[in-house]
Order: structure tokens, then C-alpha cells, then sequence
């Protein structure tokens, strides 16, 4: 069986268990917190965000070897400003939470409409949201170490400017710059519409574009 | 044989790696014509890859997809529409016209790189394993982006300027 499938049937069996035995939801929520913190050990939101953590090193790796980096601090800047340690129990503590309300609401309306089924999608749900959160963390999170990587390989290289190149844009910070040819300084202290480092992460999540070196 | 110097020749690799990425957003191959048409049959992908679930709830809710798991437990999505028209719905928000310019996602033209500027040899490529697979993947379906052809490497004016200046030469 899957871990994903395992996840939901513990909590399912979890909350069958409370409703049957009567527990009070303070009960329940000790031994929910408890069950997510051993599946969150075992499912994949912990396995993509130490696949990105391996990725990076591996980058890492990579620029030690061809020696670029070695004077540039940006690499490890952009690792620390990762803070997987930290994003990953927030994330953890965000499912503790939101499941909780689930169980909560079905307490609370358990002689009304709210169903056993229904509370038990309703927590499979918020799995989901967070398994798919994880997924853009981890994505944008290797997109930014590319563009990083090769900006700061041409800067080396003597490239001055820079072109905001990509498909079209769907993004108003996007559709604002795209095409746009600026200077290391002018992009170094550009913020997106999300207020991060328009240098390596360009319009911010899942974002598609990028900085093209540019020769006049 | 006369060389380039180094610096030179690491800012033509430059040059070199944006005017193949530019050229292929803008949709032309490497022998200069449009990139092939993408597929209109069903296709199979992976529910994690699938770039937007809310999208891919509507193309559900309008059977134009169907969510299934495979024979080892993993989740899939059968498209029916076709990739064509798949990205079509994906990017519907912009002004996508359709037209093959081998960007979903943007992580793989994102990753191409220089991977060697010297001794008169350029080395474009990829930092990350799945980029290139996914570049090997393009070439093996008839979209070849990785390359210049000659009458660019000595036609186009910013790679001529930086190629036939003398001051590049290591004499």
C-alpha cells in the first residue's frame, strides 16, 4: 500500500475509533497530532522536500567543481533563504491544524448533514492541498538554483545586461518586464508582485521566465 | 590554429545559449522552421507533474480528462483532448496562440547552460538530469532546438561582432 493511501485510512480509522469509544475532542487532537507527525515522517511532502534539499546539493556539488562560485556567497544566500527546516514545520503544523478544524466542524454538526465520509474527504483534502503546495515549493525552489546558477555563470563570463525572456505572460509583474533588457544592479534590486527577489525568482511561484544573457 | 582567448570565448558561449533560447520560444528549430505540431491524440501523465489541478478539476468535470491510477498504485491523468489543445486550456489567460515553442513548465530552458567555453570549444547543455532528459526528449520527437547553424554562427550581428573582432584572438 502506498503512504498516501495508508495516511488516509489512519486517520479514518483514528476518528472511527474516537467516535466510537467517545473520546473528547481534546483526546482527539492529541492523538491526531501525534498519528499526522509519524505520517508526515513517511509520506511524500517530507520525501519531495529532502528530494530539492539532495538537488541542491548536488548544484552545490556542481559549482564547487567548476570553481565559479567560490568568491560568490549568493548560492548559499539562496539556501538559507530556502529554509526548508523551517517551511517544512510550518507545513506540518499548518496539517495539524487545518485537520483538526475538519474533525472539529464534524463534532460539532455530527447530528446535522456533516457525515463521517464527508469529515474523512474533508481531511483527505487538506492532504492534497498541502502535498500539492510542497510540489510548488519544491519546483520553484529548483527553477530559482537554474536561473541563479546560470546568472551568475554569465555575469563570470562578462554579461552585463540581461533580457526577461519566456513565453508569454500571465502575470502582470511578468507582462510588465518581459522583454525587457536591464542591468545586474537594476535586476539584483528588483522585487516581484510577491515581494521576493525578482533575480532569481522572477515573477515568484511557478513562474516560467527567465534572464537571458545580453550582448549589445 | 588560431584561438580564441577565453573571456572571448566563454561570453560567445553566452550569446550562443540566448539565441538558442530565444530563438526556440519563439517557436523556429534549429534548421530554422517552425517546430513540428504538437499531438492531438490522448495522452498519459503523471498526476503529480500535472501543472494545475484546477484546471485539470474543470477538464475532468468536462471529460476532456479522466484521473486514474496505473497498475503500480501511482495516480495518472488521461488527456483526451490532446497536448495540443491541452496547453491551449493551460495557458488560456495569456495570449498563447498555439503556437510549439517547447515551454510548459519553462524549467527546461530555464536550466540550459554553458557547460564549456574553452580550448575553441563551446559545450551548451544541462545542469539537471531531468532537464536533459526532457531536452533528449524533444530531439528524439523531431524538435531539434540545441544548435546554430552556420550562416547564423557567422551572419547574426551580435555573434559576428564578438566572433571577427581581433581582440579576441589569443596571438
Amino acid at each position: 500500500m502506498k503512504p498516501w493511501q495508508d495516511t488516509s485510512n489512519r486517520i479514518e480509522a483514528l476518528i472511527r475509533r474516537a467516535i466510537e469509544a467517545g473520546w473528547d475532542l481534546k483526546k482527539l487532537r492529541k492523538e491526531l497530532i501525534k498519528v499526522i507527525g509519524k505520517i508526515a515522517n513517511e509520506t511524500n511532502l517530507l520525501n519531495e522536500i529532502f528530494s530539492a534539499d539532495s538537488e541542491i546539493k548536488l548544484y552545490k556539488g556542481n559549482v564547487t567543481i567548476r570553481g565559479l562560485y567560490r568568491k560568490d556567497k549568493s548560492l548559499q544566500t539562496m539556501y538559507a533563504e530556502g529554509d526548508f527546516d523551517r517551511f517544512y514545520a510550518k507545513q506540518k503544523q499548518g496539517i495539524n491544524n487545518d485537520i483538526v478544524k475538519v474533525v472539529k466542524d464534524y463534532f460539532r454538526n455530527k447530528d446535522s448533514k456533516y457525515t463521517e465520509s464527508k469529515c474523512i474527504e474533508n481531511v483527505k483534502a487538506v492532504m492534497t492541498k498541502y502535498r500539492n503546495s510542497a510540489q510548488t515549493i519544491v519546483n520553484t525552489a529548483n527553477a530559482n538554483m537554474s536561473r541563479m546558477i546560470n546568472f551568475n555563470m554569465a555575469v563570470e563570463d562578462g554579461v552585463k545586461y540581461f533580457k526577461y525572456s519566456g513565453p508569454p505572460a500571465e502575470r502582470e509583474f511578468c507582462r510588465m518586464m518581459l522583454d525587457r533588457v536591464l542591468s545586474i544592479s537594476e535586476i539584483k534590486a528588483l522585487k516581484n508582485d510577491f515581494g521576493g527577489s525578482a533575480w532569481y525568482s522572477c515573477g515568484g511561484w511557478n513562474c516560467r521566465h527567465r534572464w537571458d544573457a545580453y550582448i549589445e | 590554429m588560431l584561438k580564441f582567448k577565453e573571456s572571448r570565448l566563454r561570453l560567445i558561449a553566452q550569446m550562443i545559449n540566448s539565441i538558442i533560447k530565444e530563438r526556440t520560444t519563439s517557436g523556429i528549430d534549429k534548421f530554422g522552421k517552425s517546430f513540428k505540431e504538437y499531438s492531438t491524440k490522448p495522452f498519459k501523465t503523471s498526476y503529480k507533474g500535472f501543472p494545475n489541478k484546477g484546471i485539470l478539476k474543470q477538464m475532468v468535470k468536462s471529460e476532456q480528462a479522466v484521473v486514474f491510477e496505473n497498475a503500480k498504485g501511482y495516480k495518472m491523468v488521461l488527456v483526451k483532448i490532446g497536448y495540443a489543445d491541452y496547453k491551449k486550456q493551460l495557458y488560456a489567460k495569456t495570449n498563447y496562440s498555439g503556437k510549439v515553442n517547447l515551454t510548459l513548465s519553462g524549467r527546461m530552458l530555464q536550466d540550459q547552460t554553458v557547460l564549456r567555453a574553452s580550448e575553441n570549444t563551446i559545450i551548451i547543455g544541462f545542469n539537471n538530469r531531468d532537464m536533459a532528459k526532457r531536452a533528449a526528449q524533444n530531439i528524439s520527437r523531431g524538435r531539434d532546438f540545441l544548435g546554430l547553424p552556420n550562416e547564423v554562427l557567422l551572419n547574426d550581428p551580435r555573434l559576428s561582432k564578438l566572433i571577427f573582432d581581433i581582440g579576441g584572438l589569443d596571438i
